[in-house]
């Protein structure tokens, strides 16, 4: 412990303290009191001040220490006459006093930064893992065609987002692979979709064949003069009927 | 009858692949003066109203279904098939008169559809058919202007330019590598060359279109065709599973054939002959049985297994049916038998009720003309 300030911290607390005497406290109807020691209170600031170095990323030395402490007995003292504080305090400690104090600023800030990205990209996710169950639960009463449009909609959307350029720092890396993963993971769905529907998604779909049907020649054929064999069917109203009310959600 | 027809021109040809099919008999029998005025009158037909037709392009059968002023539908169909003959101007016009389709290419005439198969029995040939297995494969290159004729020919011009048209294709197999992406882009150039606007369908989603509309398309729908088994598990429209099994009638032609020791075509032939599933007379009705049998049941196992394993399978709470279509199921007994090995099963999911389509020949295309006249309102 350093005795030097002692007797600082010892004035201090007898010039910012009023007396009170035993009667006047029994009066007021106290059978007990708490008693602290100035040199605990030093001990309390010293340690203090540890913790604030070493949280800072500076391995306090007895020089730094005692700069410190002497610079916080200046603050009470100050703070205790009205001034404004840091007047009278070694330049220098107080020069890296406030770096150490914006540079846990910086700290903070960043941490706050990257939790908000975290918790935006969790969001995201809970958002596109909702609408992907949507879409689940729609698959089921929607019509093919207009659920394929939704995903393949919702999937460029997914990667437009995931292709913006990562700049900042590195929680949006993270952020950005996942929504990527989200976007995989519906493409997937949509190719898994179109397939069972019978459609397979444009990235899947081969080149235009209709170029192979450039080479087929003019042939000779009586095709204009036979008749195909028809046959009559039963009517398909009844089916077209229910499938408009189920389009149009009537 | 024709039935007797067939008979006498197949027992001779062992050597043919093929043999008639008798729904398709009588396409070319001689035509009288006067049929051939009103086919002419007929050859392009331009009876549908509505905008949109359904295409079934099938391994064995190519159909087209279109809606009628009346709102009736007409169906036309033709075999999947051609045969290549020596031809002179004489038999060209004998075809046409005979209205048999020709087409002549590099000084070969080809005959195309049903009545190839015909031809192929009297000249002891065996016909071409260019899919197998439910898909057209790459190496069938220089049969796609005859496959593209069948198609101009059931298809018709387009009523309207662009006019939609959605066509069947087959689900990704479980027991077989299939090409569905070449098959599906190859078809849509196809009809974009002429003058449609295509869209692929699902093979077994189009029998749940055609035949589960008072179930609100929810259900099960199964096409038993030529080189498949399609299957589509449907909730209100939308497929929750399909798949096809890469067996269907040729694959039970062919087993029967070898078990038999017979040509498949012959194997075909018995197997369209008329025989019950239930009540088989002699071995090879037996052959034919075992067969059908096997096919059902394992058609039933794949359902089950997609069903235990599948991960996005709708809840079905209310009990399904189960609807089959297809040339396949044209043989006497056959919802019997399947109701029969349906019921030797424990089934994942309640079913009500289990029936042929109203015209299983025709559900595949009608199914799709739904989804063509739905897309165009
Ligand atoms: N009366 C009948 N009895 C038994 N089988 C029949 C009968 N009529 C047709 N078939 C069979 O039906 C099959 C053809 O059915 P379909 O027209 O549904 O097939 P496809 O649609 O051309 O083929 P896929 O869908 O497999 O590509 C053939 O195997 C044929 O032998
Ligand atoms: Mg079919």
């Amino acid at each position: 412990m350093s005795n030097e300030f002692h007797t600082d911290v010892r004035d201090e607390l007898a010039s910012r303290s009023t007396k009170t005497s035993v009667n006047e406290l029994r009066d007021r109807g106290m059978k007990t009191v708490r008693v602290i020691r100035s040199s605990q209170i030093l001990s309390l600031i010293e340690s203090a001040v540890d913790r604030a170095l070493v949280e800072h990323g500076l391995i306090p030395t007895d020089g730094d220490r005692a700069a410190v402490v002497a610079s916080s007995q200046g603050f009470l003292r100050q703070m205790a006459n009205g001034e404004q504080p840091m007047g009278g305090i070694d330049p220098e400690q107080q020069r890296r006093l406030l770096e150490a104090e914006a540079e846990a600023e910086a700290l903070k800030h960043q941490l706050a930064e990257r939790e908000a990205e975290l918790s935006q990209a969790e969001a995201r996710s809970a958002e596109l893992d909702a609408e992907l169950r949507v879409l689940h639960q729609r698959a089921e009463a929607a019509a093919p065609d207009t659920l394929l449009e939704e995903l393949k909609a919702l999937r460029s959307d997914i990667q437009g987002v995931a292709t913006q350029p990562a700049g900042g720092p590195a929680g949006e890396g993270e952020l950005n692979d996942k929504i990527a993963d989200l976007g995989k993971e519906l493409g997937k769905e949509l190719a898994r979709i179109g397939r069972k529907v019978g459609i397979a998604p444009a990235e899947e779909a081969p080149a235009d064949m209709s170029a192979l049907f450039n080479e087929v020649p003019e042939l000779e054929s009586n095709l204009d003069t036979v008749a195909p064999k028809e046959t009559k069917g039963t009517d398909v109203e009844e089916a077209l009927k229910r499938m408009k009310s189920l389009k149009g959600g009537n | 009858m024709e039935s007797d027809q067939v008979k006498n021109i197949s027992d001779g040809t062992t050597s043919t692949d093929e043999v008639v099919s008798q729904d398709f008999v009588g396409s070319v029998e001689p035509v009288e003066p006067s049929d051939v005025a009103s086919s002419v009158s007929m050859s392009t037909p331009q009876t549908n109203v509505a905008v949109g037709k359904g295409l079934d392009i099938g391994t064995a059968n190519i159909l087209t279904a279109l809606r009628d002023a009346d709102g009736g539908i007409t169906i036309r169909r033709e075999r999947n098939a051609f045969l290549d003959i020596d031809g002179d101007v004489h038999s060209r016009s004998m075809l046409t008169r005979l209205n048999v389709p020709y087409v002549v290419r590099e000084d070969r005439m080809y005959v195309i559809g049903g009545a190839a198969f015909e031809l192929a029995n009297i000249f002891g040939r065996a016909t071409r058919r260019p899919m197998h297995d439910g898909l057209i494969s790459p190496a069938e290159v220089d049969a796609l202007p005859m496959v593209q004729l069948i198609i101009q020919k059931t298809l018709g011009e387009p009523a309207v330019p662009n006019e939609p048209v959605y066509f069947s294709v087959p689900a990704e197999s479980v027991d077989c590598d299939n090409n569905i992406i070449y098959h599906q882009g190859l078809f849509s150039g196809m009809l974009s060359k002429l003058g449609y606007a295509p869209t692929p369908m699902n093979e077994g989603h189009a029998v749940t279109f055609a035949e589960l509309a008072a179930q609100d398309f929810t259900g099960i729908g199964i096409s038993f065709g030529g080189g498949m088994v399609n299957c589509c598990v449907s909730y209100k429209t939308i497929p929750a599973l399909t798949f096809s099994i890469a067996r269907g009638g040729d694959w039970i032609d062919s087993n029967v054939g070898n078990v038999l020791g017979i040509p498949s075509s012959k194997a075909t032939y018995l197997k369209e002959g008329g025989i019950d599933l239930r009540n088989p007379k002699g071995r090879e009705e037996e052959a034919v049985v075992i067969y059908y049998r096997n096919l059902i049941t394992y058609t039933l196992d794949n359902i089950k297994n997609r069903f235990v394993e599948g991960r996005d399978m709708p809840n079905f709470n209310e009990p399904v049916d189960i609807v089959c279509a297809g040339g396949t199921t044209m043989i006497n007994g056959f919802i019997e038998v399947f109701r029969e090995e349906f019921s030797k099963q424990k089934f994942p999911i309640p079913v009500s009720n289990i029936r042929l389509g109203e015209e299983p020949l025709n559900s595949v295309c009608k199914g799709c003309l739904v989804a063509a006249i739905s897309s165009a309102d």
